[in-house]
């Protein structure tokens, strides 16, 4: 049999070198391999190789010092990127994506746990950082001068430099995404392609399970190898228990390897400073286990969940080829907090869209290539919070609000009607008390109904802010405007935990460019001695 | 934790309701799955607490006659489409944990179902006409 992923062939005979095939010898210590304990000592010691760690670490080696990079999970290479949703969770996510928000609703909450963190497995969706946001952190949060769109532009600028950020191309854009342009389009939504970080997307719908062809421009084929032929060196299956603080201030790290018997000790010194960027579930958890005290440590925790909607049509979709996310909308994001994306899931999540079981559901995916999937993101107003559980694992707390589940189901109005504008013979709204499957453009009316109880909707979070927020003061928050941590001198955090507010839009951009601004501030400041 | 038999064979039974052998759509039934070894995989792999949630998930759907359709009686004992018919009304159950439960077990045993050779070459197959579905689609739960 041929495979039905033609790409894996064309991989298989590339002769074509992935940037993660030939990293300089012994710059990648497994500790889950390593001979422990290991006791070494750095300029900065990064906590996370994500989006903001492995930023961080790239312009700190640029800029002459050592660095180490410390990342929880493995080195996955390219060339070992399964295909199969299941393996590619249990290998690639943390928790093997049995990771869930607590509270009115069951939220699963996706992140990567491997180097390169959820960049590995992201769309590449590249947004700057909205002018309002940048604008209500300074004047709301009290930010003033400190984070403003002028301190963020070259930053954003040499990203999409480095990235090669650039609209999805006419060969790549695939019906899913060609089909939302055209019906957005007619009501008047404005639609947009989206940007990416990419170099020769060969639209193969894969990006969840790591990018067959390190096309996707991942921290994993990017900023980590980079690092690395710096003279960086990375630290994998290395979990950080805690910063060690001495004096007041971060002096180095303490962790254990995983995926082996003999956990071991791995402590890594730091002598200019720890730059904890762990993400926004993790860092919080590392401070507080560090013995970092502030009041704001853990609150005001935001997410953007994202809610589907899946239709059938009479022609062929086939979303299984293209940019896995390739068009959206942001026109409603001022007025309804809202934004349209496309998604194209991979086979085997289908099932999960599709209503009901049995026989129908079965015939269901056998019209798989009929189906088109679309997803209302929110900006969601309510704030959560991020603990530790009592068996040691990271809790996070967090339900919509009225408001925003009214948003929400704006957007699903919207959905349904351009779906079934589209000719669509059914819509699946997946809305508890709804009828499963629409089949007519009067049953609008009914997601109009809709109720708002949160617990009707099935809804995912993949973009996660604050917990660690910023402020000038330690009375407002946990982290200053250089990004150190309030009273810890040399302990900085530089992911998205300390955004003070979610933004509407995709972060990956806006967590690397706050990473980068941090990294050449740190950079410049003179060395607080211990 | 681990999955035990009586877990290995609920889920087999669950499954087996979730994803039938199906001619027209052909697609090969869960029967075809090696549900024990990817099961053994996930109790490998995944936090306590989800295979904890999934025993639990497995034990409800074992019992859902008596949830959903008032009899005393286990899934296993029921035919075919009655089996279909508790588990359909427990995945629109009212409540909403119980919902949730099934939901959970076929989002986890479709990353099997989906990734067997043969389903997920003919889900990525050329497009053919759409297929005829038995039940009314509009059907209120
Ligand atoms: C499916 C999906 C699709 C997405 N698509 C997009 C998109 O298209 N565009 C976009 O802008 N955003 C997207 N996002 C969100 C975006 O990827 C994340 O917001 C971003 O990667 C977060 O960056 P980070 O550095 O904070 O965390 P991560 O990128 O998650 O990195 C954190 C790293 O820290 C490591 N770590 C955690 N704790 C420890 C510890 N104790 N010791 C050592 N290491 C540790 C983790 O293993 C991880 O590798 C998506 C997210 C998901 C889940
Ligand atoms: S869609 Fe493009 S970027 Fe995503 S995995 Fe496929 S080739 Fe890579």
């Amino acid at each position: 049999m041929t495979s039905p992923y033609p790409l894996d062939e064309a991989r298989l005979n590339n002769p074509q070198r992935f940037a993660d095939d030939d990293l300089p010898e012994g710059s990648v210590i497994d500790c889950a391999a390593a001979q422990l304990p290991i006791d070494e000592a750095y300029d900065f010691v990064v906590i996370g190789s994500g989006a903001s760690g492995a930023v961080a670490a790239h312009e700190l080696t640029s800029a002459g010092f050592s660095v180490a990079i410390a990342e929880e999970g493995p080195y996955v290479r390219t060339r070992e990127f399964k295909k199969e949703v299941g393996s590619a969770f249990l290998k690639l996510f943390r928790d093997g994506s049995f990771q869930a928000l607590e509270g009115r609703v069951f939220m699963p909450v996706i992140q990567g746990r491997c180097v390169g963190g959820t960049t590995v497995v992201n769309s590449a969706i590249a947004w700057r950082t909205p002018e309002d946001v940048v604008d209500e952190w300074a004047t709301q949060f009290g930010l003033g001068d400190a984070i403003t769109m002028r301190a963020l532009e070259p930053h954003f600028e040499a990203l999409e430099h480095d990235l090669n950020v650039h609209a999805v191309v006419d060969e790549v854009l695939g019906g899913n995404n060609a089909l939302f342009m055209k019906q957005a389009g007619a009501v008047g939504l404005y639609p947009t392609r989206i940007k990416r970080y990419e170099r020769g997307c060969k639209g193969s719908s894969q990006c969840l399970t790591g990018c067959p062809t390190a096309a996707k421009q991942g921290m994993n084929v990017t900023y980590v190898p980079w690092t690395l032929a710096l003279g960086g060196r990375l630290f994998c299956n290395y979990r950080v228990e805690r910063i060690e603080l001495a004096g007041g201030r971060a002096v180095g790290v303490i962790g254990s390897a995983q995926s082996r018997r003999d956990k071991g000790t791995i402590r890594l010194r730091a002598k200019r400073g720890v730059i904890l960027a762990a993400s926004t579930v993790q860092s919080p958890n590392i401070l507080r286990r560090s013995g970092v005290c502030n009041r704001h440590l853990g609150q005001h925790f935001q997410t953007h969940p994202g809610c589907g909607m899946g239709a059938v049509l009479d022609q062929d979709i086939n979303m299984y080829f293209g940019a896995t996310q390739g068009a959206e909308s942001i026109h409603l994001r001022a007025s309804e907090r809202i934004k349209f994306e496309t998604i194209s899931m991979n086979p085997e999540l289908v099932p999960v869209r599709c209503p009901g079981l049995g026989v129908d559901l079965v015939r269901r995916i056998g019209n798989a290539r009929h189906l088109a999937i679309w997803v209302t993101i929110l900006r969601s107003q309510a704030e959560g919070t991020v603990s530790q559980g009592w068996t040691g694992r990271d809790r996070v707390v967090f339900s919509p609000t009225k408001r925003d589940m009214e948003h929400v189901r704006a957007g699903q109005v919207y959905l349904a009607r351009m779906m079934f504008d589209a000719g669509a013979r059914e819509v699946w709204p997946g809305i508890y008390g709804l009828p499963p499957v629409l089949t007519s453009p009067d049953q609008v009316k009914l997601v109009e109904e809709a109720p708002l109880e949160p617990r009707a909707y099935t809804f995912i979070a993949s973009h996660l802010f604050g917990a660690a927020r910023m402020a000038r003061t330690a009375t407002g928050g946990v982290v200053d405007t250089t990004f150190a941590v309030h009273g810890v001198p040399n302990l900085f955090v530089v992911d998205s935990s300390v955004f003070p507010t979610n933004l509407g839009v995709n972060p990956q951009h806006s967590i690397m460019a706050m990473s980068r601004l941090a990294s050449h501030r740190i950079a410049d400041a003179p060395p607080t001695l211990a | 934790m681990r999955f035990t038999i009586g877990d290995h064979r609920a889920a087999r039974i669950t499954c087996e309701t979730i994803f039938p052998h199906d001619d027209h759509a052909e697609l090969a039934g869960a029967e075809h799955l090696d549900i024990e070894n990817f099961l053994d995989d996930i109790a490998a792999h995944a936090p306590w607490r989800a295979v904890l949630a999934l025993k639990v998930a497995f034990l409800v759907c074992m019992v859902s006659p008596l949830l959903t359709l008032g009899r005393f009686a286990t899934l296993e004992s029921l035919a075919p489409e009655y089996r279909e018919k508790a588990l359909y009304k427990l995945l629109y159950h009212p409540n909403y944990f119980l919902r949730q439960l099934v939901a959970v077990i076929k989002g986890v045993s479709a990353l099997l179902y989906s990734a067997y050779p043969s389903n997920r070459a003919r889900i990525l197959s050329a497009p053919r006409p759409l297929l005829q579905l038995i039940r009314s689609p509009s059907k209120v739960p």
